[in-house]
């Protein structure tokens, strides 16, 4: 069947069609606690102004998308700690906190223009995650002398982006070794990994591959798939024809829960073990999930913190991730108050991230304090098991 | 041997994948010129529709409203949006740039009323069934696809060569003012041109959506490739972009023998620029012999 037509106009257009999409043309935008202003409440150029009755800070998350699931929880965690910073009368006593989030779909390139309106809008301390993301806008925000603070991405290159750069949740190297430790204890002579090829997937091989091959264990076979990708059975397929036993997962989201059901629908009854950023609910439902490895970052927060968020959200606060942007945002007012104790009349990026340094160990709402080694918090790390669709600790 | 066997298998599905919503887009672009790239966003629709009606309906009748829906949306673009802006002058890359616009707006209002998870359909328990094919397998999911765009394939190409609107659409393709001519209004041809292509789309979208979740942009990615079929299927050819599909889908998963599945489509886009350069026209226009003779 051939109907006639010329093929210029397509050719030229489908090139226009693919960089437009590839550009990611589909972010969109919201604001939490009003809308997005011109300038950032109480800001100016050289930054927030002390004693400001409003100031802003910026959230930059995946709030649709594969990855939406986790942008819920950080949402959540800093949420809460605005409010209770409100209610309690500011900081310092007269200084509102205001949040502004932007949709970044957990994509580098929306991020980064997300990133630069803040920075234009006098905005001097940002939320971010995800690494492709976070990795993205670090050596932006050391250029603005931003402050970037990292609660949920866990690549180890996050360890290196420079002093405006804090990471509330540990990297992903002690989870790895961990797993892979725990797994060569259990008797595991052999895996085969699957990871996305994002930075968070990537690191996740390179740990785990090496931490499990320094332990003894051998690696039987490694399969890359794409980030935010539908279909993983080829790359299972050829992973089950290496017979390991078990099934490494170096990632996360729906790209994880994906891999999960698509692993047990090709009929391969292997383990499967990941670590902690696969406890996310879609998976912990997915009765494909049953029985698979995890590492955990134990988060148990005070009775008045689980109270208040169940209240809110109608459901305990399960992930750590909560507590890790809850954290995030205490320590912004912690340090704004310590500016302007010290007798500032303004408080730049600059000043808030040398004095995260001065202050050095937090209070935080996992009930211990926080202390930042070079720029990323140390936080314990458990082994556990998804059992009856719940994280349980393992034996 | 066992591992290509499964491959070429995979590969089917993602080929039937490719070939409905390619099959949609040249059926659409040979008919009318239009580059209607908010083929993506009923695409989308198809799934997200079908994923916000099992909360009304049972799964059956969910799937088949959505694509009816979907068939609306696709032909109320073109009623409402293009033929309108044709009518004031609006032509070539105007009316891609309105479609462009529609798509953006159409993916957005999915994903506000949609909320933050991906859209899931819950298509039962039939669909993830292992169907053994001898030593290799498939879930039923799958096999319905592959049935489904073959049967919907035949069924385009039937309609198209041996009824009268598929005639008239043939006919509409060479000289849009021939349906004028023999006393039939071109917009009908063209209502029928999108509902076609449009149902094709949206059938692909509610495979979609049981099989991993619809989400925002993931039309766009499967239309991407769905282009490069029609272009390496040879523009305007029914039965070139749909086995350019198959090719492509049958290729994207055997290269995983060779490389990491990073680069399989790397490797893909590469073969295709090097196609569109020999045979700007696709793999039917190709001289194999003058390529011979010339090597």
């Amino acid at each position: 069947m051939r109907v006639q037509t010329g093929n210029r106009l397509v050719v030229t257009v489908a090139a226009a069609t693919a960089a437009v999409v590839v550009s990611g043309c589909g972010t969109s935008s919201s604001g939490s606690g009003g809308g997005g202003g011109a300038a950032a409440g109480g800001a100016d150029g050289e930054g927030y102004a002390c004693g400001a009755d409003e100031v802003t800070i910026g959230g930059l998350w995946a709030q649709s998308g594969p990855q939406a699931a986790y942008g819920e929880w950080f949402a959540a965690g800093t949420e809460m700690a605005v409010e209770d910073i409100n209610d309690a009368g500011g900081i310092g006593g007269e200084t509102q906190l205001r949040l502004q989030v932007e949709d970044t779909r957990a994509l580098p390139e929306p991020a980064v223009v997300a990133f630069q309106g803040m920075v234009s809008d006098g905005i001097q301390y940002v939320l971010s995650s995800f690494s492709s993301q976070t990795l993205a806008l670090a050596p932006i925000a050391a250029n603005e002398e931003v402050v970037l603070i990292n609660g949920g991405a866990q690549s180890d290159a996050l360890g290196e982006q420079g002093p405006f750069l804090f990471n509330t949740i540990p990297l992903l190297r002690n989870e790895s070794v961990a797993l892979a430790e725990k797994l060569r204890e259990d008797g595991v002579g052999s895996a085969a990994i699957i990871y996305t090829s994002d930075d968070g997937g990537e690191a996740a091989r390179e740990n785990f591959e090496e931490a499990f091959t320094e332990q003894g264990g051998q690696i039987t076979g490694v399969e890359s798939a794409e980030f935010g990708g539908t279909d993983f059975r080829s790359q299972l397929t050829k992973l089950r024809a290496t017979d390991p036993e078990v099934l490494v997962l170096g990632a996360f989201g729906q790209d994880s829960d994906n891999i999960i059901s698509q692993v047990r629908e090709i009929g391969w009854d292997v383990p499967l073990a990941n670590t902690s950023w696969v406890a996310i609910p879609a998976v912990l439902a997915n009765p494909a999930a049953e029985g698979l490895r995890l590492t955990t970052i134990p988060f148990e927060p005070g009775e008045d913190f689980q109270q208040e968020y169940e209240q809110k959200y109608g459901e305990a606060p399960e992930s750590a991730f909560i507590g890790n942007y809850y954290d995030g945002v205490m320590i912004f007012a912690e340090a704004f108050e310590q500016v302007c104790e010290s007798g500032a009349e303004t408080v730049s990026g600059a000043a808030l991230a040398d004095a995260m340094r001065e202050i050095g160990t937090f209070d935080s709402v996992y009930g211990s304090e926080l202390t930042f080694e070079e720029g990323t918090a140390s936080r314990p790390i458990e082994l556990a098991v998804i059992e009856g669709g719940a994280v349980q600790p393992a034996e | 041997m066992d591992l290509f066997v499964q491959l070429l298998l995979n590969g089917l599905v993602a080929g039937s994948l490719y070939a409905l919503v390619a099959v949609g887009f040249a059926l659409i672009f040979a008919a009318t010129r239009h580059f209607h790239i908010a083929h993506a966003a009923v695409f989308a629709a198809g799934g997200y529709f079908a994923y916000f009606l099992t909360d009304f309906l049972p799964v059956g009748p969910a799937v088949a409203a959505a694509v009816l829906l979907s068939v609306v949306l696709g032909v109320a673009l073109v009623t409402l949006l293009y033929r309108p802006l044709e009518r004031r002058g609006g032509a070539g890359f105007v009316l891609f740039l309105v479609s462009l616009g529609a798509l953006i707006v159409i993916d957005n209002v999915f994903t506000v009323g949609l909320g933050a998870q991906p859209a899931r359909l819950a298509a039962g328990s039939w669909f993830t069934t292992t169907v053994a094919i001898g030593e290799w397998s498939l879930i039923a999911g799958q096999v319905a696809l592959i049935v489904v765009a073959f049967l919907l394939f035949g069924g385009l190409v039937t309609l198209l060569a041996k009824t009268r609107m598929g005639k008239l659409v043939q006919a509409f393709s060479a000289n849009p003012e021939f349906v004028e001519i023999v006393g039939r209004k071109p917009q009908v041809v063209l209502v029928v041109v999108y509902a076609l292509g449009s149902l094709l789309a949206a059938v692909a979208g509610v495979y979609v959506a049981a099989d991993t979740g619809m989400q925002p942009g993931l039309g766009e990615t499967f239309f991407i490739v769905s282009v490069m079929a029609v272009i390496i299927g040879g523009i305007g050819s029914i039965t070139g972009s749909f086995v350019a599909a198959m090719l492509l889908g049958l290729l994207q998963n055997v290269l995983l023998l060779v490389m990491g599945a990073e680069w399989t489509l790397a490797a893909i886009f590469v073969l295709f620029l090097v196609l569109i350069t020999v045979s700007p026209e696709g793999l039917a226009k190709i001289n194999f012999r003058r390529v011979k003779a010339s090597a």
